[in-house]
């Protein structure tokens, strides 16, 4: 690099931003029409004005400074009692911002409280109360001015509660998430909400954000069951994203936590049979389909005998919670967003008589499945 | 206020008239490491009177940019002085000429050497925070050269230098901060 130019991005640094500074006037510029007065209309039409001013002409990373408070965008969108619930003392401000894949995404805060909605609780059991809820409040914004609508929406993007835990891997419990969105000014403001993680508190846990599918995004994110972290695949195409959340480990409460996971591993009253841990039953399923996620494709292929091959197309069907998905021989199926394009999964093990059926899916770059199915001997 | 109309207005004004409030400024403060402070408060001054106001208002936009800010210097000024911030790094000899205090320039190169490896933020970011610590008469001599692009003469005109004390400040600067960034392998210009 030539001198002159270093010197020259040097004045950048020594803080003469040129357009760091035209941002930074107009946003206080803004500001300054509505110094004082107390209600929150004003506050929120202040609020709305500086983001009105700093958005005006689209693209741009900006501060979450100037963004709407999580109280403000649960106001915005409609809910005064969850908007409350964020100026409490539960309330937690994060601001803390990533950027993927186009979009600047920022987490402006988190909190707990009571059931709001009639949500139904994935802690359904009939002695325990229904248990509270945890809010978050995201703020989603197009990097070149893009509009976040169409890769934010319902049926094609996911933010997904994730605890951190060995015992049960993130597509094997449901903790009821819930979204209500509201774009105000060009930025698209995810509200979250989804059964109490505080028990979980002092194991932790993270919001996984992704586009392109709903659920539990396997293409998007990795999950470590040795360590029970989640994190985001690097060559990922669309958004993916995992956020800390800053939960209270003082109001853990390992006892409500275990007793949650023994309820997700048994299955539900209406579904669980008499016996959890017997052959066929839920718990075990969920362990095949663990093992099965730990077995080498070539393996598979090495050992076995290949009885058919076939390829299939993905479909949709609007009761099917995840969107598209690709009917298997078995009569099984596959979500679009559980696999990546190239990858190759092992589907869990069937015992055939004497004999083990194993069953290896591949995505196609044009989005078929290719579905081989082996013979092993016991 | 409509924003819609306002801010296109205020963007074109802000492009036409950044470099000759810069200058304004740079020629006229006692600190330059405030000048980002500065500029913000101008512009953002500019910005909530077309909002209040609408465009129309004003009759002479770069008139008004100006008119702005000889306000806030005079303002900042005031404040500065009052709260007893403002440190000169120069002092004046017996036939008033300044010259830059040995010692305290030598505080100012106090900086640790970066490692073989070492990113370009942090680059700009030690190059910055050394010139800041450099007297105030060369940093605006680098704000001038550096980042309004002015020659060394036209940067000795607007300084009110000699071109001769522009020039030595400069190089003499210059092989300072050449000992962050020599590692880089950046090109140097001549001395």
């Amino acid at each position: 690099m030539k001198e002159h130019e270093l010197l020259h991005r040097a004045m950048n640094a020594y803080g003469l931003d040129r357009e760091a500074i035209r941002q930074a006037a107009r946003c206080r510029g803004a500001a300054r029409l509505h110094k004082g007065g107390t209600s929150m209309k004003r506050k929120w039409t202040a609020a709305a004005a500086v983001l009105a001013a700093c958005l005006c002409l689209g693209g741009g990373v900006y501060a979450a400074d100037y963004f709407l408070s999580a109280s403000e965008a649960a106001r915005a969108g409609g809910s005064d009692r969850l908007a409350a619930l964020f100026e409490g003392d539960a309330a937690v401000t994060i601001n803390q911002t990533q950027a993927d894949a186009g979009y600047t995404v920022t987490l402006l805060g988190l909190t707990s409280g009571e059931r709001l909605t009639e949500y139904w609780s994935s802690y359904w059991t009939e002695e325990y109360p229904l248990t509270g809820r945890t809010y978050a409040v995201l703020a989603v914004q197009g990097q070149e001015g893009t509009e976040p609508e169409a890769d934010f929406a319902y049926e094609n993007s996911s933010v997904l509660p994730v605890i951190t835990t060995t015992e049960l891997a993130p597509w094997q419990y449901w903790l009821e998430p819930q979204r209500s969105d509201v774009t105000v000014d060009g930025v698209r403001y995810l509200l979250v909400g989804c059964d109490e993680l505080e028990p979980f508190a002092d194991q932790g846990g993270v919001l996984c954000l992704s586009t392109g599918g709903i659920g539990w995004n396997g293409a998007a994110f990795h999950y470590d069951a040795a360590t029970g972290t989640v994190t985001a695949n690097p060559d990922y195409d669309g958004v993916n994203l995992v956020f800390d959340l800053p939960l209270d480990a003082s109001r853990a409460d390992p006892d409500k936590a275990q007793a949650f996971i023994e309820q997700w591993k048994n299955g539900s009253p209406e579904t669980a049979g008499p016996d959890p841990t017997a052959s066929g039953g839920i718990a075990e399923a969920t362990e095949d389909a663990v093992e099965a996620a730990a077995v080498d494709p070539d393996e598979i292929r090495a050992a076995g005998t290949l009885r058919n091959t076939e390829t299939v197309r993905s479909t949709s069907d609007p009761g099917y919670s995840g969107g598209g998905f690709w009917p298997l021989p078995n009569g099984g199926t596959l979500a679009l967003g559980a696999i990546a394009v190239g990858q190759t999964q092992v589907m869990p093990l069937l015992a055939q008589g004497t004999a083990e059926q194993a069953t290896l899916v591949t995505r196609n770059a044009d989005d078929t499945l290719t579905v081989e199915v082996y013979d092993l001997s016991r | 206020m409509n924003v819609q109309q306002v801010t296109p207005f205020f963007e074109a004004l802000y492009d036409q008239t950044y470099d000759a409030t810069l200058l304004y400024l740079t020629r006229r403060c006692a600190d330059p490491t405030q000048l980002p402070d500065l500029l913000q408060e101008v512009y953002s001054e500019v910005y909530a009177v077309l909002l209040q106001k609408g465009i129309g208002y004003l009759q002479n936009p770069p008139a008004f940019v100006r008119h702005v800010a000889r306000a806030k210097l005079r303002r900042f000024y005031t404040l500065r002085q009052r709260l007893r911030q403002w440190v000169p790094l120069q002092r004046q000899d017996a036939e008033g000429e300044l010259y830059d205090d040995p010692a305290l320039e030598q505080a100012a190169w106090q900086m640790p050497q970066p490692g073989d490896q070492v990113e370009e933020k942090w680059l700009l970011e030690s190059i910055a925070a050394t010139l800041k610590t450099c007297p105030p008469d060369v940093q605006k001599i680098f704000i001038c050269h550096y980042q309004l692009d002015l020659t060394l003469r036209q940067t000795a005109e607007a300084l009110g230098m000699k071109e001769s004390t522009v020039k030595a400040k400069l190089y003499r600067t210059l092989q300072k901060l050449r000992t962050i960034y020599a590692t880089e392998g950046a090109d140097h210009e001549g001395a």
